[in-house]
């Protein structure tokens, strides 16, 4: 199990792995595609009291109460305006049905494990604690996210901590 | 129960010798029936399952043209087949005279 | 022909010992029903016999498959039962906890069998002895060899019993070996009840050789003088005899008063499978097991009257969830079907109006599913209680109100363990010695009431006792100790508050019942999961009232939706008093709070948009809409910008994908697909009190 060509071959040099890129300012994130559960134009929420202002508050899917999380007021990157391009990433994070306004999103794309490469400290809008590693396409680079790690963090706010 | 199933291929092979050998057999006794002797002793448990086996197994003797006698039986064990309802079945071929051998 | 060394493995005999296992669990919970049914008074013929019947049915079918050590309790349970229904040992009520303790035993050592969980012998023993005392300290005389005790009950009307001659067939299963069933046993069984020739033949006569020894082919025929009654016989053959493997027949005129040579002529008739001519005259069934065969009668299984289906709780709820969309779907609909022309399109608005009715009705079926009466919880204490009390040497009347009331069934697990915790509080704690009782002038036996009712869309289940009350001073005193901040200027409401402090208790003396310390914070935690409230009141010397009031997560709510800036929020109709347009001069300040002054009372004004933080149209209460709630009798005044309409709303949880918002119990979806908060009146009373 432990020998080099066995873990790479599961982590897959021959089978990797897809991401769904989205830009939030300038920088252009990743996060898994198994995660996502469906993208979504901006609907108006219903906002909940005194949560924090990224928190935009609650929206009807299908019958679910789903909060909405806009990370561009979170990380305090891009315009929270919100219109008819305003675009919504609804996950499916630790069982829970969360929906992400971003600034857009861009594509779904493959990435080989030996085209990741580990997260150094950097000024990325994002702590490194929950990037998983850079990937690059097209000479852009990507950063790689653990959604379920952010989400789950205290500071989003979106679950609590006793869970 | 177990005990019984351990036990019945060693019947089984007894029978066969028994039957086979009939004719060996004529010096045992008496009679002029052939007689097979099985003995009782030294059984201490005895159920339902046992009775039906000894049953069997005498009914195939006769089958066989062997008259088979019961010997040396423990009183636990006669009363034991007397309460289970086989009198009838097994205690024809008690031999109770001591000292019949 | 098949090898000797073919036979055929051993089956799993657990698959027939879980046949016993379950109808002598069954057997264990009529007996303790009917006990416990009998608080204290003598139970009638009837009740003894049933009690008897189970007792005598574990044991019977503990002895046939082998489960030696659970025929020890049941044998001299029984015994003891067999004497007093004979009045041989008067019945009091002792014998009742005996008895109680006695089927705990049972049950023990059939989890033992069961689940290979642990036996604890000495309980065993113990209660062995403390009933064959009860044996052996009534009237020697009636002493008699355990061979010869009777199962037949006495007659009626006291005369010398009946006998009856059967003959019985008994062809039993071929795998009756290997079940393990103790054939010897089932035979004793027979004989203690009466005189019993036994005789056994084979079916067949296969070769030895290919023949396996645990194939019964046996079939029994015994011939049976006794006076029990063919029930009776019947209950020996229960876990052994399937339909049709046994025939009993009543063969001979029964006997007054048998003598010696009748009882010989009986056992020396020879038995054969087409035996003697019945008699049909005296067929039939005897006082004895005049409704024992009933459905439903004491140690009978309840007929298929009503029939169940087992469906996963899953199932359950994703159907009210679908249900709760149509609802939502139709109201829709409904609504954009408004603006049509209603004579132009009159059809159609019928179809909806049908339509809406048919949902309704719908989802109510569906709601009732998941609703079970709260009896499943209090049906717990009477037991529990009574041995309590026992224990601590206090008279108790347990009293239940309100058994019928309904409630989500996730809510009935979750309010078992603070309940239990409550009424043990109340035994340990509030409850006093009889003595004391006395002493201050109430009655010796003190009383626990438990009541549940529905109270708008609330649950409300309260614990009273008759007890001393909290002592305002211990708590306080208490308090101090674990460095709470308090203040002798609390009132009495803020000091019962206290003793939901983590780790608090005020029981001199720590028992084995409660008073460990980990009590009444873990009740207030487990009731407020479920979006409960506690309550306390209490009087020093008159007892206390602990209420506890639940939400009815899944009840359809009825609720005002009102207006405030841009959102909506639903207020649950049934803690609405009134609206009302305060007039300049009503409003109040009272400490710097605004009030309204209703009727002779100032009731303080909550101002929402201040509350949840969210930009208001109105923000002066005179401008606006004042929704007057009740919170359990206490009142207050909402501020809204405007009241829009009643509905009926389903209840959807915030928390399943997000955390618990405060001020609100739940969600909702509008029939224009948005979601609205349902506000907790009760929740809203604390924040604006807390600032």
């Amino acid at each position: 199990m432990q020998t080099g060509r066995n873990s790479s071959d599961r982590n897959g040099t021959n089978a990797p792995s897809e991401y769904l890129t989205f830009t939030l300012g300038n920088e252009e994130y990743g996060i898994d595609i198994l995660k996502v559960q469906e993208i979504r134009g901006y609907d108006p929420v219903t906002h909940i009291a005194n949560a924090p202002e990224f928190i935009k508050g609650v929206i009807n899917l299908r019958g679910v109460i789903v909060p909405i999380v806009d990370m561009r007021i979170k990380f305090k990157v891009g315009e929270p305006t919100y219109h008819e391009f305003t675009v919504v990433i609804i996950m499916n994070v630790l069982g829970r049905i969360i929906g992400m306004v971003v600034d857009g999103v861009s594509d779904v794309v493959a990435l080989k494990a030996e085209q990741i490469k580990p997260a150094p400290e950097m000024g990325a809008a994002l702590n490194t604690d929950y990037i998983t590693g850079l990937g690059t396409v097209d000479d852009q680079m990507l950063i790689l996210v653990d959604i379920e790690k952010l989400m789950s963090s205290e500071e989003m706010q979106v679950m609590d901590q006793s869970i | 129960m177990n005990g019984v199933t351990s036990q019945l291929p060693h019947l089984v092979e007894q029978l066969a010798t028994l039957s086979a050998c009939g004719i060996n057999m004529e010096g045992m006794g008496d009679s002029k029936a052939h007689l097979a002797e099985l003995t009782l002793a030294g059984i201490n448990e005895f159920d339902a399952s046992g009775c039906q086996l000894l049953v069997i197994f005498l009914k195939n003797l006769k089958q066989r043209g062997v008259m088979p006698r019961i010997m040396s039986i423990p009183d636990a064990i006669r009363e034991k087949i007397q309460f289970l309802g086989f009198a009838r079945e097994i205690g024809p071929y008690f031999e109770t005279k001591q000292g019949y051998v | 022909m098949t090898q000797a060394q073919e036979i055929k493995p051993d089956i799993d005999l657990n698959q027939f010992n879980q046949v016993f296992f379950e109808e002598c669990a069954e057997h264990l919970a009529e007996m303790e029903q009917i006990l416990l049914a009998l608080s204290n008074e003598e139970p009638d013929e009837e009740k003894l016999n049933a009690i008897f019947r189970a007792a005598h049915s574990i044991k019977g079918g503990a002895g046939i498959f082998g489960f030696q050590d659970m025929t020890v309790v049941t044998h001299v349970l029984e015994s003891l039962l067999d004497r007093i229904r004979n009045h041989e040992i008067p019945f009091n009520a002792a014998m009742i906890d005996l008895f109680l303790e006695a089927g705990d035993v049972i049950n023990m050592q059939l989890a033992g069998h069961r689940d290979d969980a642990g036996v604890n012998q000495d309980a065993v023993v113990r209660i062995s002895r403390k009933l064959q005392q009860l044996i052996d300290s009534s009237d020697v005389r009636c002493e008699r060899s355990d061979a010869v005790i009777s199962v037949s009950s006495p007659s009626s009307d006291g005369s010398v019993p009946v006998l009856h001659r059967y003959e019985l067939v008994f062809t039993p299963d071929p795998d009756i070996f290997r079940r393990g069933v103790r054939i010897e046993q089932l035979f004793r069984e027979l004989q203690e009840l009466g005189e019993l020739s036994i005789n056994a033949g084979l079916s067949s006569f296969p070769d030895l050789a290919g023949f396996d020894p645990e194939t019964c082919t046996i079939c029994w025929s015994f011939n049976l003088v006794s006076p029990a009654s063919e029930t009776v016989i019947r209950d020996i053959f229960e876990f052994v005899a399937d339909e049709g493997q046994l025939k009993i027949r009543e063969t001979s005129l029964a006997v007054a008063n048998p003598d010696a040579e009748t009882l010989g002529e009986a056992t020396e008739e020879s038995v054969e499978v087409s035996g003697k001519a019945a008699s049909p005259a005296l067929m039939g069934n005897r006082a004895y097991d005049r409704n024992e065969l009933a459905p439903g009668a004491y140690g009978r299984r309840a007929g298929e009257t009503e029939s169940t289906l087992r469906v996963g709780v899953n199932k359950v709820d994703q159907l009210i969830n679908q249900v709760g969309e149509l609802v939502i779907t139709q109201l829709m609909v409904s609504q954009s079907a408004s603006a049509l022309d209603p004579v132009q399109y009159e059809n159609l608005h019928r179809s909806l109006q049908q339509l809406e009715r048919t949902t309704r009705d719908l989802q109510q079926s569906v709601m009732s599913i998941r609703l079970v009466p709260i009896s499943i919880v209090f049906s717990r204490f009477p037991r529990m209680v009574r041995e309590l009390a026992a224990k601590l040497g206090k008279q108790v009347e347990l009293k239940t109100v309100g058994d019928t009331t309904e409630l989500d069934k996730g809510l009935i697990e979750k309010i078992t363990d603070p309940l239990t915790h409550l009424v043990r509080n109340c035994l340990d704690h509030a409850l006093e010695i009889p003595e004391e009782r006395i002493a201050a002038g109430k009655e010796r036996s003190g009383t626990i009431t438990l009541r549940a009712s529905q109270t708008g869309g609330r649950i409300v289940i309260d614990v009273i006792d008759d007890g001393a009350g909290l002592n305002r001073a211990r708590i306080l005193a208490k308090a101090a100790e674990r460095g709470i901040p308090v203040s002798d200027a609390m009132s009495d409401e803020e000091v019962w508050q206290l003793i939901f402090s983590p780790g608090f208790s005020t029981a001199d003396a720590v028992t084995d019942i409660s008073g460990r310390g980990v009590g009444m914070d873990v009740v207030l935690r487990n009731v407020q999961s479920i979006g409960g409230r506690v309550q306390i009141l209490s009087e020093p010397g008159q007892g206390t009232r602990v209420t506890i009031s639940l939400p009815l997560t899944l009840a359809i709510l009825d609720g005002l939706s009102v207006a405030v800036g841009d959102e909506k929020f639903i207020i649950p109709l049934n803690s609405i008093i009134e609206s009302l347009q305060p007039a300049a001069g009503c409003l109040k300040t009272v400490n710097g709070k605004n009030v309204v002054h209703v009727r002779g009372d100032y009731i303080p004004i909550i101002p929402l948009h201040e509350l949840f933080n969210l930009p208001a149209r109105v923000t002066e209460a005179d401008k606006g809409i004042l929704v007057l709630i009740d919170v359990e009798g206490e009142k207050a005044a909402v501020l809204v910008d405007a009241l829009l309409d009643e509905h009926q709303v389903v209840i959807k949880s915030i928390e399943t994908n997000y955390r618990k918002v405060d001020g609100t119990a739940g969600a909702t979806i509008l029939g224009d697909g948005r979601v609205a908060l349902i506000l907790d009146v009760g929740s809203l009373l604390l924040m604006h009190k807390s600032g």
